[in-house]
């Protein structure tokens, strides 16, 4: 760098062997001085134009934020040019605040690839009723950091994208046409092949399960397909109104677990008749089954409805329906 | 020399734009034809962008001609960066291929994972889905199955044998015993095998001579609390009655054996059945019929 001009040959300090030129330090002292001005003019400037655009102080901030940043990185090659530092200090520095940063911003960054993985594999989209973890309620937006959820009480919560990749994911929302081709592969796969003629028994053991799979699957949906009819039918009239997360191909079975005190027949019947009388509002009426018993019998119900506003709006009031069913007297 | 090069730049640009146009256009028409979700789209195009604006700034590079150690330095960072960020998602990816290489369960099989009771619908590569008992699908990330406790009721019956230290030619001797029609079948079964093994075999399984056909066989098991005000000559009978009711429903006869006292007796069903979904589909019933019986007398 001695050789670059005369600038340069005028004079130069010596710190060990590290040779510091005059010029450089003058150079950089001015250039600060007019870094400095031009950073005030440019957000002066900036200010005004936005606000006159109507944009929000936000996005200044932000803006602000990076130029800083920008700038911080510029001095830094600065400084290490004019003030002749060696090559290879450059490299261990940078090494160790490279390394520093990257550490930093591993969260960040984490967190960012985890919504591109999510966005990129769905599984969930806008408009579904999900459980993530332990927390469950309706998909309003899917960003690159967050997933908003919108919980049974109204309340709007943002969940990272790196817990939405941790934790277990219940996805409620069924989707018709998926369902509808699950049904048609299982019946082409089955369709024309005889049984008596395999005498693999691998091969018989999978064509039994195909087989079960389909009956399961006609016979725990056939709600859908009637719903499905329904909503066919009412999509003439409308007479109900519905939220805008109402989709053709969309269908919410929405369970939950219930823990009751002793006398089945009691709670059964009383549970039939709060089955009815809510049929209004998810156009069928919901089912109850038994799953366990302890000190309390154990039931969970099955909420079938095409909005999943439905179950955010009616749910305590079918929670509280049930309680003052079965515990008064 | 300096001006083919910026020509060069201005050539290699150019390239780059027109690529970076017809990928957009592609991804515009195939993925909207196909009904992608939005925001996958979205990301799709974000991910080309960038990766664009990275071949942009290699190519400056080329042209500008840094000095290597701010190359190296630079390259450290971003490789740093970037190795950092992909951990969640390797170690996701990672842990599939360890889940499907292993085989601590298959597809079918009946498992409890943490306590997310279901069967195994499908091992992908981010998430394991498995069907509740009650119809609702449970995606568990892989990482999560090899964190928690995992128990497969679904057992294949060679892996049985060989922990009761039973050999294939024993096994095949059995075989041919039960299948001709000789007369005391049972005892001459019990003269082949040891007599810890034959001992294990029969509290495990009630009719063990059936079952050394099955390849694969479900043993699931699962708890009841029933008070202790009724008199247990009772409940002991009622509980016989299901179990017989419900042999040509498993294809083999359920168990159950009481495993604590305390303010209740808790009592534990074993159900044996070549067919996992069998099990699933049976639970409901099952236990309804339980509770039926049991709570019979305080309905009057």
């Amino acid at each position: 760098m001695e050789d670059d001009g005369f600038l340069w040959s005028l004079s130069s300090f010596f710190i060990g062997e590290w040779e510091i030129p005059f010029m450089g330090l003058l150079i950089l002292g001015v250039s600060l001085i007019i870094i400095f001005i031009l950073i005030k003019l440019i957000s002066k400037i900036l200010k005004k134009r936005l606000k006159l655009k109507g944009i929000s102080p936000d996005m200044y901030n932000g803006f602000k934020f990076f130029l800083k940043i920008f700038i911080a990185f510029g001095l830094v090659i600065l400084i290490a040019y004019l003030l002749n530092i060696q090559e290879k200090y450059i490299a261990v520095i940078s090494g160790i605040v490279g390394t520093a940063i990257s550490f930093a911003s591993m969260k960040a960054i984490n967190n960012f690839i985890a919504g591109i993985w999510i966005t990129l594999t769905t599984p969930f989209q806008v408009g579904d009723y999900v459980k993530i973890g332990n927390k469950e309620g309706l998909v309003i937006e899917i960003s690159l950091n967050y997933t908003k959820l919108m919980y049974q009480d109204k309340n709007i919560t943002l969940i990272p994208n790196i817990e939405c990749l941790k934790s277990n994911i219940i996805n409620y929302t069924i989707s018709t046409t998926w369902f509808m081709n699950e049904i048609y592969k299982l019946e082409s796969q089955i369709e024309g092949v005889n049984i008596e003629k395999i005498n693999n028994d691998a091969i018989k053991l999978n064509f039994n399960h195909q087989k079960q799979k389909l009956e399961r699957m006609k016979k725990n949906y056939a709600q859908i397909l009637e719903i499905q009819k329904t909503l066919d039918e009412k999509s003439l009239k409308f007479n109900k109104n519905h939220s805008k997360y109402v989709d053709e191909d969309r269908i919410v079975r929405y369970t939950f677990n219930i823990a009751l005190n002793k006398t089945p027949k009691r709670n059964s019947i009383l549970l039939e008749e709060i089955c009815k009388k809510w049929a209004k509002e998810f156009e069928i009426p919901p089912k109850f089954i038994t799953s366990s018993v302890d000190a309390f019998i154990h039931y969970y119900f099955i909420i079938i409805t095409p909005d999943p506003m439905d179950i955010i709006e009616y749910m305590d009031d079918f929670y509280k329906d049930i309680y003052k069913k079965l515990y008064s007297n | 020399m300096a001006v083919s090069k910026y020509l060069w730049f201005l050539v290699v640009s150019a390239l780059i734009y027109l690529a970076y146009r017809v990928v957009m256009s592609l991804i515009n028409r195939i993925l909207n034809k196909r009904g992608y979700p939005v925001n996958a789209i979205n990301v799709l195009k974000l991910l080309v962008r960038v990766f664009t604006i990275i071949l942009y700034i290699i190519s400056l590079l080329v042209i500008i001609e840094i000095p290597e150690e701010y190359l190296i330095s630079l390259t450290s960072i971003s490789g740093i960066i970037i190795g950092f960020a992909a951990t969640e998602i390797m170690s996701q990816i990672i842990s599939g291929i360890y889940l499907i290489s292993t085989k601590p369960f298959g597809v079918n099989d009946l498992i409890q994972l943490g306590d997310t009771k279901g069967v195994v619908i499908e091992i992908g590569m981010n998430y394991t889905v498995v069907q509740r008992i009650d119809g609702t699908l449970v995606k568990i990330p892989n990482k999560k199955i090899l964190d928690s406790k995992l128990k497969n009721y679904t057992i294949k019956m060679k892996d049985e044998f060989e922990k009761n230290n039973i050999n294939k030619d024993s096994v095949e001797e059995i075989k041919k015993i039960s299948e001709s029609k000789e007369k005391r079948k049972k005892s001459k079964i019990s003269s082949i095998l040891r007599k810890e093994s034959m001992n294990n075999l029969k509290k495990l399984y009630k009719d063990f001579s059936d079952l050394i056909f099955e390849e694969e066989v479900t043993r699931y098991t699962f708890q009841i609390q029933v008070l202790l005000n009724v008199k247990p000559e009772i409940i002991i009978k009622k509980l016989d009655t299901i179990c017989k009711k419900y042999k040509s429903i498993y294809k083999y006869e359920p168990n159950y054996s009481i495993i604590n006292f305390g303010y209740r007796a808790t009592i534990q069903f074993v159900i044996t059945s070549p067919d996992p979904f069998v099990i699933v589909d049976q639970q409901e019933k099952l236990i309804n019929d339980i509770i039926y019986l049991l709570y019979q007398k305080e309905e009057m």
